[in-house]
């Protein structure tokens, strides 16, 4: 999921957690926040630092002008070595920049059954990924590698590298052939129940020592911090990728439940909607009441008028613009489906 | 009645007239020309001629929204991306560098009609639902302001990072342009706070982040498009627009709730609120990007104003409301729907007259270097400062520029500047600013 | 466009935008002097400019100003201004915190409102801060203009509120003092005599007891201050006492200023007060103390204090037993044990079935006792439930000396239906006996007090017998006794329970 439906789910739990949505009104603490923080945490870890700090075998630059033999080639030979030397191999293949907003694209595709790596150069696009018109070689450019072993990849057979930083992969030799991992640098330890309950236990000592007391409000802290982390682990969880539950414990990404993708706009906008309707019923519920202010929310009103209706108008929208670029689709479907990942 | 209903009216179309020189000049923000006319007014309404809410207020309210929907002309026209000094361009640009300027002003121009259809269609509901929300957010909003800092910092995405012999050279790399976003907020924030703790000028202050706003975010805009070394390409005129109604309607949700969002929580600007939605509805197609800044610019300066007429909210939000309330506070449903009679009236004037600005625009930037206006801009910015806040201000606008140039050389993101009240008033609403004020030596 | 200069490498020739370095080969670029120099201008400005206004800023004193002088468009302008306090301070609450709290201050030239929210409001509260009329106070603030040149300042810094106070024991003979309305001098509690009925006093006094009227009571509240061993009554209503900001400050220790009118009842001086705003909270080391003990794990609180707690609170009590009653185990009646109080008497109540007390840990009448209780209620009368023996400790065992030597008599015009089903103590004189001429009746006493109210004393034949003959009431006789209050045909009266619970005075 994008990283604001995480920060955000992440904070509507950390209102929920029994009794911080009144501790941060009652005592002007920042403890929601907190939820929110740890909820985008494990992208931020990942994005601004474990991506950078990866060890790569290979940063390889197409260059202006790229020749997709050679970056067929040279997929290969990094899948070839895997599989000789039994090591894992990392790979990272930048994007071609050739304008302050424009990128030539090309795609990757992993032929399994053929064992060859195919190169495909494309069109200029701009930051919006829209074509460039009359960008587009006027013939396929193609180029083909082949691989000396079995691989597989899990996440997508094509990859399209085009816009800001390009993709990484990570070839782990497994049961005779190479396992191809998207991205290895994401969702690993960052990504972890282990690492959440870690954070939780270390933010509960601080706020023990500062309060000098064991119990409360760690705990309250602890539970706002753990289940904030565990709310981006668990929702990412629906998508494709999957993430390393239980690191150390674990030393791969389990798979996703492939419900979803991190774009889709509909599970996106869906879980900021509840999680803000969430959010002020929490802050309703903690509401100091004074005589002559009071408030008063039916709860089922609530319920129909902010959450139901409004999501049931939001699905059938869904459904049919689903459905009408599905009749599209069947005009102009591609031959294989496109991945990628967002922060 | 019907000479106050002329006289609203009227009111409504001269406000959006005036609107028509201020959104059509490059950083001419509309609540900088406002305090000119509350300037004006105070001094009037002392005069024998007396003061007229059902004057001010609908002129005021024309003002607005006219420039929120006609300030699109210089944003798309005269912010030619300098390629040389710009990382990321944005869409509008790209729009103008393929000579479809006139298209973004049109898709801008229908998230603004359908952010002022979408504030009209919420008007009967506001009464009711304003007060009860203004109420239960009331004591969390500390914590939510805090909330939207930490999201803005902690979304910046790293820009480089991907070129470097070594993980820590491609680490560093990254981090400047993040290290740049921190240190504009921290910065902006410093100044926040010795703004507010102690204002330029006493016998002025209600200005006084006037000049501070001038410098983040005017000059650095104008010093931009004087030093760059892009020129205009030939612009065409469309028939049609390149959208459907699935994008229009994305865009316009989005800017929607961007802009109420924005126009609700007070320090929270049309550009957070915009950014926040933006990620929300998890937006990727330009259109409706550009659909969506129109609908959340239009929707947090109109909405703004408008809470500010909603009865038993007492919700005082944006630089305009807060400037007026000295004169006039809205009590009655009559206020109410007189000041959404003036958005409705002056939104549709703005959107016939936003066709046309374009077209003159366009026509004048090839006949003339558009620098030109943009310097023109610099000097008007220059004289508002020194007219109001005298040399102060200019101190102040000067190092406020010198902090909003460092998102546009450093790469950045400008919403950063937004430290300047946010800080200050995150913290002084959860009770820590009068510490950090004391640390800083300011009390 | 990419004929720019600058956005090109000269070596590798890819597009490097932005860049000074290019990162494909590292190449140094040659940018636009205008660009390059844009950046470090940039930071210079920013850093050292914002050094230069920090310093500015440290150096310049927050300008005072006089409040006429204030205009709209000084709104959010940040002065000090200096005047006097024309109102005393009140503080308002939200739910049990103070939210905020309002002064209002006048120089020569204007009025003005000044407020303080949440933590600075509480800040002040906590540190005691008040204001009476006449207190000059300076103070700095953010001002706000409204419509109407409605001029209020937001106290942003408990510092920086000053407040000198008034001293009501000197003449007031300055020019500002003589313009505020402050004639009132603040007199001793023993100067007020009979004299003073109808007039308006100011005085200061240390409060020694507080009592709230029962539940559903149509009495005042009632406040005992002291002053130099004098003693007097403060006596206010439901409708002044709500509206008192610090509620929980009405306890013994808190220093007050009241301004109220004399007043006499039953030939006694007390003074009522009738507005909210003319009682302020002075010095209230006793109530930051008790604060600070509600804090505290174990806060051990009298007999009186117990009875204030509202209903479901967990409280530890102290106190001296002044009356057992174990029905025994056949009952299916609680046990219980009686606290005196100014309102009446509480019992602590447990089942024998869940407490189990050892025959040493009965408490006798005059035993001191500590408890662990949950504050309840029963028929609308409060009562201490005691669920655990662990949460009961007998502190001393009662000896006959150690009885209230005093018992408080309740006036008979004060016998509310709130009482009903609490023992009272009373004392009159016997003037009307009806002998009972049958089992199912009982028999009746009437009592009158001084001021000629009555109540009706029943006793069932079966406790009647028990008292010898010698010592029962006949007319004339003047009596004590104790009894629970009852209802019967929409009257109330007095079951005795006990043939000792008539003391001959």
């Amino acid at each position: 999921m994008k990283g604001f439906t995480h920060f955000i789910s992440a904070t509507a739990i950390a209102t929920c957690i029994p009794g911080a949505a009144e501790y941060a009104v009652n005592n002007t603490s920042y403890i929601i926040v907190l939820g929110g923080v740890f909820g985008i945490l494990p992208d931020t870890l990942d994005f601004k630092l474990n991506r950078f700090t990866h060890k790569y075998d290979e940063l390889y630059d197409p260059g202006e002008n790229p020749d997709p033999n050679d970056i067929a080639a040279v997929v290969a030979k990094w899948l070839d070595v895997a599989y000789a030397e039994k090591r894992s191999v990392f790979l990272h293949l930048h994007t071609i920049k050739v304008g302050a907003d424009l990128w030539r694209e090309y795609l990757v595709r992993f032929k399994e059954d053929s064992r060859e790596i195919e190169v495909e150069i494309g069109g200029i696009v701009n930051t919006g990924k829209v074509p460039v018109p009359n960008s587009a070689p006027e013939v396929r450019i193609i180029g083909r590698a082949k691989v000396s072993c079995d691989f597989k990849q899990n996440y997508s057979t094509v990859t399209t590298v085009n816009i800001f930083s390009g993709p990484s992969f990570g070839f782990v030799p497994k049961n005779n052939a190479i396992d191809i991992q998207f991205i290895p640098w994401h969702r690993g330890w960052s990504h972890s129940l282990t690492f959440g309950a870690l954070c939780g236990i270390v933010v509960w000592v601080i706020v023990a020592l500062c309060t000098k007391n064991w119990l409360y409000p760690g705990w309250m802290f602890a539970a706002v911090v753990t289940f904030g982390l565990w709310t981006h682990v668990l929702e990412d969880q629906l998508g494709h990728l999957g993430s390393n539950l239980f690191y150390p414990f674990t030393k791969e990404r389990s798979e996703g439940f492939h419900l979803m993708h991190a774009n889709d706009a509909i599970p996106n906008f869906l879980t900021v909607w509840l999680s803000v309707a969430a959010i002020f019923w929490n802050m309703y519920r903690v509401l100091p009441q004074s005589d002559n202010t009071q408030i008063h929310i039916n709860g089922l009103r609530y319920l129909l008028y902010v959450v139901i209706i409004p999501v049931g108008l939001l699905l059938i929208g869904a459904f049919i613009a689903k459905k009408k670029s599905s009749d599209q689709e069947e005009i102009h479907r591609p031959e294989e489906q496109e991945e990628e990942v967002a922060m | 009645m019907p000479f106050l209903m002329l006289k609203v009216f009227l009111s409504t179309v001269a406000g959006t007239l005036v609107s028509i020189v201020i959104g059509c000049l490059p950083a001419m923000h509309v609540y900088n020309v406002a305090t000119l006319f509350i300037v004006f007014y105070a001094a009037v309404s002392k005069s024998v001629l007396g003061s007229d809410p059902y004057v001010m207020m609908p002129f005021m309210m024309g003002l607005v929204v006219g420039w929120a929907i006609l300030n699109t002309v210089p944003t798309v026209f005269l912010g030619a991306p300098d390629e040389s000094s710009m990382l990321m361009v944005f869409p509008t640009q790209k729009y103008l560098m393929q000579g479809r300027g006139y298209e973004a002003t049109a898709l801008t121009a229908v998230g603004a009609l359908g952010g002022v259809i979408c504030l009209l269609a919420a008007s009967p509901f506001l009464p009711k639902i304003m007060p009860i929300a203004r109420r239960v957010v009331g004591p969390n909003i500390f914590w939510i302001l805090m909330l939207i800092i930490v999201y803005m910092v902690m979304s910046e995405f790293p820009k480089g990072g991907d070129h470097g012999d070594t993980r820590l050279a491609r680490l560093l790399d990254a981090w400047k342009s993040l290290s740049a976003g921190i240190l504009t907020l921290l910065l902006s924030g410093w100044l926040g706070f010795i703004l507010i703790r102690k204002p330029i000028t006493t016998e002025y202050a209600f200005s006084n982040i006037m000049p501070a706003f001038i410098g983040l975010f005017g000059v650095p805009w104008v010093i931009q498009n004087i030093i760059s070394g892009t020129e205009v390409p030939k612009q065409y005129f469309p028939k049609s627009i390149d959208c459907n109604g699935f994008i229009i309607f994305r865009g316009v949700s989005a800017g929607f709730l961007g802009g109420f969002f924005a126009a609700f929580f007070p320090i929270v600007t049309g550009g957070i609120g915009g950014l926040l939605a933006g990620h929300a509805t998890a937006q990727s197609d330009e259109r409706s990007f550009i659909i969506s800044q129109g609908t959340s610019k239009l929707v947090y300066y109109v909405g703004a104003f408008m809470l500010f007429f909603v009865p038993m909210a007492h919700i005082t939000r944006g630089g305009l409301a807060n400037m007026l309330q000295t004169m006039f506070v809205p009590r009655t449903m009559a206020d109410y729907y007189m000041v959404i009679g003036a958005v409705a009236i002056s939104g549709a004037l703005a959107f016939v007259l936003l066709g046309v600005m374009s077209r003159a625009t366009i026509w004048l930037i090839t006949k003339i270097d558009y620098r030109y206006a943009s310097i023109a801009a610099l000097l008007f910015m220059v004289g508002i400062v020194f007219g109001i806040t005298r040399f102060q201000g200019l101190l102040l606008m000067t190092v406020a520029t010198g902090i909003g140039m460092i998102p546009i050389v450093l790469h950045s993101r400008r919403s950063n500047c937004m430290g300047v009240l946010l800080i200050p008033v995150a913290l002084d609403m959860a009770g820590y600013g009068p510490a950090i004020a004391k640390f800083m030596g300011l009390i | 466009m990419k004929t720019n200069k600058g956005i090109s490498c000269p070596s590798c020739g890819r597009f490097v935008g932005a860049h000074d370095r290019c990162p494909y080969c590292g190449t140094g670029l040659q940018k636009r002097v205008s660009l390059k120099s844009l950046r470090y201008i940039s930071l210079i400005v920013a850093i050292v400019g914002l050094v230069c206004l920090q310093l500015m800023a440290m150096s310049r004193e927050t300008p005072a100003k006089e409040i006429s002088s204030i205009t709209p468009a000084m709104n959010f302008a940040y002065i000090k201004v200096k005047g006097i306090a024309t109102r005393p301070m009140k503080y308002y609450r939200t739910g049990d915190k103070v939210s905020s709290c309002y002064i209002y201050l006048k120089d020569k030239t204007g009025i003005m409102r000044v407020t303080a929210f949440r933590q600075v409001a509480e800040k002040l509260y906590n540190k005691d801060i008040y204001i009476v009329a006449g207190d000059e106070v300076e103070v700095s603030g953010k001002i706000r203009v409204v419509e109407g040149d409605k001029i209020s300042m937001t106290l942003e810094v408990p510092d920086h509120l000053k407040i000198k106070h008034k001293d009501y024991g000197k003449p007031q003979n300055t020019a500002a003092k003589s313009k505020v309305n402050h004639k009132k001098q603040i007199i001793k509690l023993s100067d007020i005599s009979a004299n003073d009925v109808g007039n308006n006093v100011l005085v200061e006094a240390i409060i020694s007891e507080f009592s709230k009227p029962r539940e559903g009571s149509k009495a005042p509240y009632r406040l005992i201050i002291e002053q130099e061993g004098t003693k007097l009554p403060v006596i206010f209503w439901q409708n002044t006492f709500s509206r008192i900001a610090m509620p929980e400050k009405l306890v013994s220790g808190s220093k007050v200023q009241v301004e109220a009118t004399v007043g006499q009842y039953r030939d006694k001086i007390q003074l009522r007060l009738k507005r909210s705003n003319n009682l302020i909270f002075l010095k209230a080391e006793a109530v930051a103390a008790k604060v600070k003990n509600k804090k505290s794990k174990k806060q051990i609180l009298t007999p009186q204090e117990a009875f204030e707690q509202p209903k479901g609170s967990r409280i530890t009590v102290r106190g001296k037993v002044v009356d057992v009653f174990f029905p025994g185990e056949n009952s299916r009646a609680p046990n219980k044990i009686y606290f005196e109080t100014d309102d009446g008497r509480i019992p602590v109540v447990f089942w024998p079935s869940r407490v189990v007390l050892s025959q040493e840990q009965i408490p006798s009448v005059g035993a001191e006792i500590e408890v662990n209780v949950t504050v309840s209620a029963y028929k609308e009368n409060k009562q201490l439930k005691l669920s655990r023996a662990s949460n009961y400790k007998l502190i001393s065992a009662g000896r006959e000396a150690d009885k209230p030597e005093k018992s408080k008599f309740m006036p008979l015009d004060e016998l509310w239906d709130a009482q009903v089903g609490s023992f009272v103590k009373l004392k009159g004189q016997t003037v009307k006996v009806y002998e009972s001429q049958k089992e199912t009746a009982p028999f009746k006493i009437i009592v009158a007090d001084n001021e000629s109210n009555t109540v009706t004393v029943v006793a069932w034949p079966d406790v009647w017998n028990s008292i010898p003959e010698s010592k029962r009431p006949k007319v004339g006789d003047k009596i004590s006794l104790k009894g629970k209050v009852k209802k019967y045909k929409q009257r109330k009266q007095i079951q005795l329970k006990r043939a000792e619970d008539i003391i001959w005075n």
